[in-house]
C-alpha cells in the first residue's frame, strides 16, 4: 500500500520534470529537470528491489553522464529566450501526430485490465548482481569495456587541437 | 507490486523522450530526449528483472548506463566541434548530406 | 553442264557483288565494262546450255538447303526446263545487249557505278526467278526485282519527283507481292511443299477443294498483274519512265514485267483447275490492252507512249495465256522483248539527240539525221504493229487473237482484241511518224552512235524481223524442197510442239473460220498504220490525240487511285498520329511515367534533404505502423 503510493508519486515526478524538459526555455534549464528525473529514477529503482543500480544511477547517470552534458550547456552558452514559443508549423505538428499515434499504441499494450502481481518485491542486491556479472556475462563486460575504449579514443581524437593554418 | 503500471509508466517516458527528439530543434536537446529514452528502456528492464526475480535485470541497465555514457561523450564531443566550426546549435542548420530536390531539366514531362 | 547452271545467275551475281565491293577504285568506265563482260558470260553460258541439249531435256541442279523445319527442307535449286529456257535466254541476251548500249549511253552520268550494281542484281534476280525450282527461291528472285526496280527508277533520286516514282512503283507492286505471298502461304498450308514437281502434281487431282484454288488462283493473278503492270495495278509503269531509257528497256520490256506472265505459265495446272480464274486473266489482259492501247495514243511523251504499249502488249500475253495458249504468250514475250528494248533504247537515242526534250510534238524529221536510227525504230515500229509477214511481231501476235475466238465468251475476247491491234498499229506509227518523219522541227544535237549503242540496236532489230519465222501459222507451208527437214516435222512446228509437251498445245481455229480470221487480223494493223498518218497531220497541226485529256491521263486511273486510296490512307495515317502518337503514347503512357518516375523521385528525395529532425521522424514512422500493424490488423 505504502509501496504503491510511494511508486505513484515518485513516477508522477518522474513524468512530470521529463514534461518540463520538453518545454524549457534553455538548455541548462533542460538538464536540470533531467536532473530531477532522474534522480526520481533512481528511487524507482530502489524501490522495483535494484539498490545497486539505484545507486549507480545518481553516482554514473546523474554525477557522471549528465554532469558532462551540463558542462557542455555551459561551453555552448547562448543567452534564454523570453519564453519558448513553439513555431506551430507543418514541423510541428507531423511529428506531434506520429507522437500521439504511438502514444495510443502504447496505450493499447499496456492498458490492459490484466492484473500481474508480484506478491513480494524481493531486494537484489550487488552481490548477486556482480555474481552475474562476471560469471555469466564476463564476456560482454569485456565487449563493453573495448567499447568505452573505442569512445576513449574518438573523443581524444576529435578533441585535439588542429593547426590553423 | 503492480507490472503493468510499471511498464505503462516506462511507456509514457518513452513517449516524452520522443517528443523532446522531434519537436526540440537544438541539438543538445535532442542529445537530452535520446537520455530520456534510455532510462526508460532501463525502467523497464529493472522491472522485468524484478518480475522474474533475477538479477539480469539490473544488469542489463548497468550496461545500458554504460554505453550511454560513451554515446553521450563522443555525441556531445561532436556538438562542440559543430558548434565551434559550423556555428551552428540547431539541428536543422547540419544539412550537408542533403538530396538535390530537383529534377535535370530533361526529366520534366 | 547441269554442275555449270549455278553460273547463269552466279555471273551476274558476281559482277555486282564485285563493283558493289570495288567500284570506290575504279572508274565508272571500268565498272561498266565489269558489268558488261559479267553478262557476256552469263549470255555465253546460257549459249553453252543450249548447245548441251538444254533444248531437249530438263537440267537441274541443288544447290544447297537454305533451310529447314523439321521434315521439311527449302533448298535453293535452279531448274531450266524449256519454258525456263526461253525466259533464261531472253533476259541473259537481251541483258548483254541492253548492258552493252549502257556502257555508252550512261557514260559520264551520276551514280554510274550503283547503276550498274542494281542492273546486274537485277538480272541476278530475274534469273533466280526464272530458274528456281519451289516457290519460295522463286518469291526471294521475285523480291529481288522489285528490290532493283525501285533503285534503278528511282536511279536520278536527286530530282524528288524521280525519287517519287520510284517508290510509287514500289509500293504499287508491293500489293502484288503481298498476294502473291498470301497465295503461297496458303499453297504451303494446304499441299506442305513448294517444289514445283510434287505442287503441280497435287493441284491437279481431282480431289482438291476449288474454292480454295480459286481463291490461291486470284491472288497469284494479283501479283502477277502487279509486277506486269496490268489493270487495276498499272499505275506504276508510265511513272517508272522516271528512269533511265535502258532501265526501261530492261525491266519494262524484256524482263520484270513479263514476271508475271512466266508465274502464270509456270502454274497452270493451278489455274486449269480453276477454269473461270483461267478466263478471268484472259479478261484482265483483254481490258487492259485496250485501255493502254487507247491511252497510249493520247501520250506525247515519247517513252510514256511506248510505257502505255508496254502495258497493252503484255495485255495479249495475259489474253494469251487465259485461252490457255501458253506457248503462244510465251512467244509473244519474247518477240515482244526484242523489239520493246530496241525501242526504249531508240527513244533513249531520240531524247539525247534532242537535248532532254521528251515531248514529240516538238520532235519531227529525224530521219535526215539519223538515218541508222530511223531504220531500227521502224523496224521496232513494225513489229510493234505487227505488220504482217515481215515482222515478228505478226506471227505472236495474231495465233493469240485466234486462239481467243475459240475461247469462252470469245466473240468478245476477239473483237477487243482486234481492236486492239488496230490501236497498237495507230500509236505505233503515230510515234514513228512524229518523230522520224516529215520535216525538220525541234533543236537536235549531232549525236554519234558509237560501236556499243549501234550494234545491239542492230542486232534486236534483226531479231524484231526474223525471230518470228520459227513459228508460222498453221496452214501454211513452205515451198517444197527448200529446206530439209526431219520427218515428222513441219516448218511451223518449230516453237509450239517443242513447248508443247510441258505446256499443251493450244486450240487454233480452222478451216473457213480460220482463214477469216486470219485476214482480220492481217488488216487490223495496215488499219492502224492508216489510221496513224491521219492522226499525225493532225497533230503537226496543232490538234490530234494528244489535246484529248482522258486518253493522255490515261482515263484519269492516277487521280482515282489518288482519290480512293492514297489520301484516305494519309488522312488515316495521321489522324493515328495524333490519336496513337500524340495522345495516347506520348501524351499518356510516356507522360504519366515521367510523371510518375518524377513525382516519385520528388517524394523520395523529401527524405534525403540532411534534416536529422526528419530522419528522426521517419523512424518513428515505421515503428509507428510497424506496432500498428501487429497490434490492429493481426
Amino acid at each position: 500500500m505504502l509501496w504503491n503510493g510511494i511508486f505513484y508519486v515518485t513516477s508522477a515526478i518522474m513524468l512530470i520534470s521529463a514534461l518540463s524538459a520538453l518545454f524549457a526555455r534553455h538548455a541548462m534549464y533542460g538538464g536540470l529537470y533531467l536532473i530531477t528525473s532522474m534522480v526520481a529514477m533512481a528511487v524507482l529503482y530502489y524501490l522495483l528491489g535494484g539498490p545497486f543500480i539505484s545507486a549507480l544511477q545518481v553516482s554514473l547517470y546523474v554525477g557522471a553522464v549528465l554532469v558532462l552534458l551540463l558542462f557542455m550547456i555551459t561551453m555552448l552558452y547562448r543567452p534564454a529566450p523570453r519564453t519558448y514559443v513553439p513555431r506551430l508549423n507543418r514541423r510541428f505538428w507531423w511529428p506531434m501526430l506520429l507522437l500521439l499515434v504511438l502514444l495510443a499504441e502504447v496505450a493499447t499494450l499496456f492498458a490492459t485490465g490484466a492484473q500481474t502481481t508480484v506478491p513480494k518485491i524481493v531486494s537484489i542486491g550487488p552481490k548477486a548482481v556482480a555474481e552475474a556479472l562476471f560469471g555469466h556475462y564476463l564476456l560482454i563486460v569485456e565487449a563493453t569495456a573495448l567499447l568505452l575504449l573505442a569512445a576513449l579514443t574518438a573523443v581524444l581524437y576529435l578533441s585535439r587541437k588542429v593547426e590553423e593554418s | 507490486m503492480a507490472y503493468e503500471p510499471t511498464l505503462m509508466t516506462g511507456a509514457l517516458l518513452f513517449v516524452i523522450g520522443l517528443a523532446i527528439v522531434l519537436l526540440r530543434r537544438e541539438v543538445l536537446f535532442v542529445l537530452m530526449g535520446i537520455e530520456v529514452m534510455f532510462n526508460s528502456a532501463g525502467l523497464t528492464a529493472a522491472a522485468a528483472g524484478q518480475y522474474w526475480q533475477d538479477s539480469v535485470g539490473q544488469i542489463l541497465v548497468l550496461f545500458l548506463m554504460t554505453i550511454t555514457g560513451a554515446e553521450l561523450a563522443v555525441a556531445l564531443v561532436l556538438v562542440y566541434l559543430a558548434f565551434r566550426r559550423l556555428r551552428v546549435t540547431q539541428l536543422a542548420e547540419i544539412h550537408s548530406l542533403r538530396d538535390a530536390p530537383t529534377l535535370p531539366q530533361e526529366l520534366r514531362p | 553442264m547441269t554442275d555449270w547452271l549455278w553460273l547463269i545467275p552466279g555471273t551476274p551475281l558476281a559482277g555486282a557483288a564485285a563493283i558493289a565491293l570495288l567500284g570506290g577504285y575504279v572508274s565508272a568506265a571500268t565498272c561498266a565494262r565489269i558489268a558488261a563482260l559479267a553478262m557476256l558470260a552469263c549470255a555465253a553460258t546460257v549459249a553453252a546450255l543450249w548447245a548441251d541439249g538444254g533444248a531437249s531435256g530438263t537440267a537441274h541442279q541443288t544447290l544447297y538447303t537454305w533451310m529447314s523445319v523439321g521434315d521439311w527442307h527449302a533448298s535453293v535449286g535452279l531448274r531450266v526446263d524449256r519454258v525456263s529456257l526461253v525466259m533464261v535466254s531472253v533476259a541473259a541476251w537481251v541483258g548483254f545487249l541492253i548492258h552493252l548500249f549502257s556502257v555508252s549511253f550512261m557514260a559520264a552520268d551520276y551514280g554510274e557505278r550503283r547503276y550498274y550494281v542494281y542492273l546486274n542484281l537485277f538480272v541476278a534476280g530475274m534469273l533466280v526467278f526464272v530458274m528456281a525450282d519451289n516457290l519460295l527461291v522463286m518469291y526471294l528472285g521475285w523480291e529481288l526485282m522489285g528490290l532493283c526496280s525501285y533503285a534503278l527508277i528511282a536511279h536520278w533520286y536527286r530530282d524528288a519527283d524521280k525519287a517519287r516514282c520510284g517508290r510509287k512503283a514500289f509500293v504499287v507492286t508491293r500489293v502484288g507481292d503481298a498476294a502473291l505471298a498470301l497465295g503461297i502461304f496458303l499453297l504451303f498450308t494446304h499441299f506442305g511443299t513448294l517444289d514445283f514437281g510434287p505442287l503441280l502434281g497435287a493441284v491437279s487431282k481431282s480431289s482438291v477443294d476449288t474454292g480454295l484454288l480459286g481463291w490461291i488462283a486470284v491472288l497469284i493473278l494479283i501479283g502477277a498483274a502487279g509486277k506486269s503492270a496490268q489493270l487495276p495495278l498499272s499505275v506504276w509503269l508510265p511513272d517508272a519512265m522516271a528512269g533511265p531509257s535502258t532501265v526501261s528497256a530492261l525491266i519494262h520490256a524484256a524482263t520484270m514485267v513479263t514476271a508475271g506472265v512466266y508465274l502464270i505459265a509456270r502454274l497452270h495446272p493451278l489455274f486449269e483447275a480453276v477454269p473461270q480464274v483461267l478466263w478471268l486473266v484472259a479478261i484482265v489482259g483483254t481490258v487492259t490492252l485496250v485501255y493502254a492501247g487507247m491511252a497510249a495514243l493520247g501520250q506525247h511523251d515519247i517513252k510514256r507512249v511506248i510505257a502505255y504499249s508496254t502495258i497493252s502488249q503484255i495485255g495479249y500475253m495475259f489474253l494469251g495465256l487465259g485461252v490457255g495458249a501458253y506457248g503462244l504468250a510465251l512467244f509473244h514475250l519474247a518477240t515482244h522483248a526484242c523489239f520493246k528494248a530496241l525501242l526504249f533504247m531508240g527513244a533513249g537515242v531520240v531524247i539525247n539527240a534532242y537535248r532532254g526534250d521528251h515531248d514529240i510534238r516538238n520532235m519531227g524529221g529525224l530521219a535526215k539525221r539519223q538515218p541508222y536510227l530511223r531504220l531500227v525504230f521502224l523496224a521496232g515500229s513494225l513489229a510493234l504493229a505487227a505488220v504482217p509477214f515481215i515482222s515478228a511481231g505478226f506471227y505472236s501476235k495474231d495465233p493469240i487473237i485466234e486462239a481467243a475466238a475459240l475461247a469462252p465468251h470469245g466473240a468478245l475476247l476477239w473483237s477487243l482484241a482486234i481492236l486492239g491491234a488496230v490501236l497498237t498499229g495507230a500509236y505505233a506509227f503515230r510515234l514513228y511518224l512524229m518523230v522520224f518523219a516529215g520535216p525538220e522541227r525541234g533543236e537536235t544535237v549531232s549525236y554519234r552512235m558509237s560501236w556499243s549503242m549501234a550494234l545491239p540496236l542492230g542486232l534486236l532489230a534483226v531479231a524484231s524481223l526474223t525471230l518470228g519465222f520459227v513459228e508460222l501459222p498453221h496452214g501454211w507451208h513452205l515451198p517444197p524442197g527448200l529446206v530439209e527437214l526431219p520427218q515428222g516435222w513441219h516448218l511451223h512446228q518449230l516453237w509450239g510442239p517443242w513447248l508443247a509437251p510441258e505446256v499443251g498445245t493450244p486450240e487454233l481455229p480452222h478451216g473457213s473460220t480460220g482463214l477469216q480470221l486470219q485476214l482480220a487480223g492481217m488488216i487490223a494493223p495496215l488499219l492502224g498504220i492508216a489510221l496513224a498518218y491521219a492522226i499525225v497531220r493532225r497533230e503537226r497541226a496543232g490538234g490530234g490525240t494528244s489535246s484529248v485529256r482522258l486518253l493522255e491521263e490515261g482515263w484519269y486511273l492516277d487521280r482515282l487511285y489518288d482519290l480512293v486510296v492514297v489520301r484516305p490512307y494519309f488522312s488515316l495515317a495521321r489522324t493515328l498520329r495524333t490519336l496513337v502518337e500524340d495522345w495516347s503514347l506520348n501524351g499518356a503512357l510516356l507522360g504519366s511515367a515521367v510523371w510518375l518516375a518524377g513525382s516519385g523521385s520528388r517524394l523520395l528525395s523529401m527524405t534525403q534533404n540532411g534534416n536529422a529532425a526528419r530522419y528522426a521522424s521517419l523512424m518513428v514512422l515505421g515503428a509507428v505502423l510497424m506496432v500498428g500493424y501487429f497490434l490492429w490488423v493481426r
